[in-house]
């Protein structure tokens, strides 16, 4: 491994405004829903895949639409359905006349963009959801023994609805695994509803302007991992996920606990934090807000703890108030004070 | 604000910290020490007072060493708990919200964040432990150097009392000794028996055979004793009357009252208990033939010296505790007083003579006069013949209750008797019946 070389403040401060820059622009695409768009930049910086789980409506399609537009990325949607392909996303080989002589000729698919719009992925069958996987860990394509690279930056925005379950095909655990961020897109309130009947119109998509090029955006990413993480935060973060396993103190009902992927994908996302708030390292308060994102999608309950009405949230919000950032004992004379 | 001087006071802050941390662990080590120091150390202090009251500063010496042993074995106990201050610095950055800058500056990332005016600190103490520890300590430590306790019995020094027959033979001695009324050496043979018994180990002192002894110690010098005034009565009686004869007595009386002489003179030369050294040098000189020959003044000076040796002895006798005098002749005549009646004489009757009052002699056969305000009754015990007992005999003194037969046969009993004799006509069980039986009974008879 490379030495790495740490941000300097005026780079962390260039980058804190570009993203800044792009926060404002979803803001206007996106109304009410701040947190959401900091964790969908936040998994951005990280080059983490995200999952969108949420109702109809709610401006998940917009979202990633707006995204394309203000990082100047070429976008693509895929609506997955039962009789998806994995041809229809990877692209296939297509008979072709080329210079006198018929041939296969690759024709990529929707999947060759930088922001793929994965909508209703869980609508799809395994088979066609397997088909993403080697694209979202490898960032290529291989058809007929040929592989495929993927433009970069790369990333897949995928939705699922949590209601209307007949006939979809919930991801396993492994495909979960991928994505760096499950997000739960909530419903506005009242005032938000408002400022959208006021500001949007049906059929017409809002204008957003772009912030930042792609070649930007990936210098954005080099500096992500350019940001420090501290020894300690690195041991919080270890912790933290080793504590999700089942037999830890504060994980009953976990059945399956997270991933060493997870503790990666745990500590790019603190990175993004960090380099959101133009800070040179980690923190734990980093760690703190991008733990759930991180972990609700990679923890498996027991039926016991489900029927107790355990979620992972839950189990989430557990860990992160029993484990503490030093994790030596206090003698009994002394009490960690609330400040 | 430069750098080096962010860098200066929060590494400070991180090792304050990290001491005080330590602290904690240091005393929650040394707070057990404490409190089994101060257990163990108010049960020595109360032995100590138990046993050796004089000894309480060892007690607080050693006390205080073994505190300051266990603060060592503390400190090194603990000190793989202990925290460093990089370990500290972790705490205070989480605590202070400080998004991990102080481990990234101390990594030379970053710029040291600004210095605080007050540290809020990320831990506080909680004394309440420590405190209790502490307050149970004084007070056990006090309370077991106040609390009043008895010095121990065992360690106490036994004084072992002598026998009562011992003591009283001792003291007899002592008087004696005191009076001059017996030879030196008779005294001495006595102290010396008296020494033989004592050498005895002292627990021995009370075993059946050194009180048998002692008991036999004391009857034997009381014998003597006894024998030493009774002979001393005798030979001054003798010369008395040897002295106060004129020459119309015959001489088979004077002859007989020289042999009583003698023979007084002869039992005072070889009893065990000798008059005091004068007398004996003199009785030793007399012959029997001299008795005769001697005048009446040294006749007259023989009898004065043995009054005196005996009333020394009665004098001492008197004194002496545990010692019974009934029996002992007391020497001594009543002296009549010119014209009136003279006052009563301590002992025999007085000689008479022109010039003399009455001096009454005591009207009773016994050296005490006869208690007649007493319930208890005098008789003549069982084992002396009655018929033959002299006036002077001791008599028993027994309890004047009266001896009754209880079991004796008291004559005929009437046996059944009713509780009521009954009125004529009147029903004897009337008030025998419980208040219920005698309804149920009302409602039969109705």
């Amino acid at each position: 491994m490379t030495p790495t070389i740490h941000l300097t403040e005026s780079e962390a401060s260039s980058a804190a405004e570009n993203i800044s820059r792009l926060r404002v622009a979803l803001q206007s695409v996106l109304f009410g829903q701040d947190e959401l768009i900091n964790h969908v930049i936040t998994g951005l910086l990280a080059r983490g895949h995200l999952l969108l789980e949420g109702l109809p409506g709610l401006g998940k399609t917009e979202l990633v639409k707006g995204l394309a537009k203000a990082l100047d990325l070429q976008a693509k949607r895929i609506q997955f359905t039962p009789d998806l392909l994995p041809g229809d996303i990877t692209g296939n080989p297509m008979l072709q006349d080329v210079d006198g002589t018929r041939r296969f000729v690759f024709q990529p698919g929707p999947i060759f963009a930088n922001l793929v719009l994965a909508d209703e992925i869980n609508r799809a069958s395994p088979k066609t959801q397997s088909a993403l996987l080697e694209a979202m860990q490898e960032r290529r394509v291989t058809v007929m023994g040929e592989s495929h690279i993927l433009p970069a930056p790369f990333f897949v925005l995928a939705t699922q609805n949590p209601i209307e379950l007949e006939g979809t095909y919930p991801l396993p655990e492994a495909q979960l695994d991928r994505f760096l961020f499950k997000l739960d897109v909530r419903t506005n309130d009242a005032a938000t509803l408002e400022k959208i009947v006021l500001n949007r119109e049906i059929g017409e998509e809002p204008e957003v302007h772009a912030v930042m090029n792609a070649a930007q955006f990936n210098s954005l990413l080099d500096l992500t991992r350019r940001v420090f993480m501290p020894q300690p935060v690195a041991n919080f973060i270890a912790r933290l996920v080793k504590a999700t396993h089942p037999g830890e103190p504060h994980a009953a009902g976990v059945k399956y606990g997270a991933s060493p992927r997870a503790a990666l994908a745990l500590a790019a996302a603190s990175k993004g934090r960090a380099l959101m708030e133009r800070r040179l390292n980690a923190s734990f308060e980093d760690v703190r807000a991008a733990a759930p994102a991180v972990l609700r999608h990679r923890l498996l309950l027991d039926y016991g703890a489900k029927l107790e009405g355990m979620t992972p949230d839950l189990i989430v919000a557990r860990l992160l108030e029993n484990v503490p950032a030093q994790d030596k004992p206090l003698p009994s004379s002394l009490a960690a004070a609330k400040i | 604000m430069s750098s080096s001087n962010k860098s200066h006071f929060w590494q400070a802050a991180s090792s304050a910290l990290a001491r005080r941390i330590n602290l904690g662990w240091w005393l929650e080590r040394w707070t057990v020490w404490l409190m089994t120091s101060a257990l163990a150390g108010s049960v020595v202090l109360l032995l100590v007072r138990w046993m050796q009251p004089g000894q309480l500063h060892w007690v607080w010496i050693a006390l205080a060493v073994v505190l300051s042993l266990g603060a060592i074995v503390a400190w090194l106990m603990e000190r793989r708990r202990f925290e460093s201050p990089d370990t500290a610095r972790v705490r205070l950055e989480d605590a202070l919200g400080l998004k991990t800058r102080l481990s990234a500056a101390a990594a030379g990332v970053g710029e040291w964040p600004a210095e605080v005016e007050k540290i809020e600190w990320p831990v506080h103490w909680r004394w309440q432990r420590p405190l209790a520890v502490l307050i149970f300590t004084v007070a056990m430590l006090l309370l077991s150097t106040w609390v009043p306790i008895s010095e121990g019995a065992a360690f106490k020094k036994r004084i072992i009392e002598k026998p009562s027959a011992v003591k009283d033979v001792e003291q007899w001695v002592q008087e004696l000794r005191k009076e001059e009324a017996v030879e030196e050496k008779s005294t001495e043979e006595v102290d010396k028996k008296i020494a033989d018994l004592l050498k005895r180990p002292t627990e021995n002192w009370y075993e059946h055979g050194s009180l048998e002894a002692a008991g036999n110690l004391k009857e034997q010098t009381a014998a003597e004793l006894r024998e030493l005034a009774e002979n001393l009565a005798d030979g001054q009686r003798a010369a008395s009357a040897l002295q106060a004869m004129g020459d119309s007595v015959p001489q088979a009386v004077k002859d007989s009252l020289a042999a009583g002489l003698e023979q007084a003179a002869s039992n005072l030369a070889a009893g065990g208990m000798k008059p005091n050294e004068q007398l004996l040098q003199q009785l030793q000189n007399m012959k029997a033939s001299d008795l005769k020959g001697m005048s009446k003044e040294q006749m007259q000076k023989l009898a004065e010296q043995m009054k005196k040796n005996s009333e020394a002895l009665s004098k001492c006798l008197g004194k002496c505790e545990g010692f019974d005098p009934s029996g002992i002749p007391t020497a001594g005549k009543g002296e009549g007083k010119e014209g009136k009646n003279g006052k009563d004489g301590d002992g025999d009757p007085g000689r008479g003579g022109v010039s003399r009052g009455r001096g009454d002699a005591e009207m009773f056969f016994k050296q005490n006069e006869t208690n007649l305000a007493t319930k208890k009754t005098e008789t003549v015990p069982a084992e002396l013949d009655v018929e033959r007992a002299a006036p002077a005999d001791v008599l028993a003194v027994t309890d004047g209750k009266h001896d009754v037969d209880k079991n004796a046969y008291q004559g005929a009993k009437q046996g059944g008797a009713i509780q009521n004799a009954g009125d004529g006509g009147s029903a004897v069980w009337q008030n025998s019946l419980m208040p219920a039986e005698r309804e149920v009974l009302k409602r039969f008879f109705k």
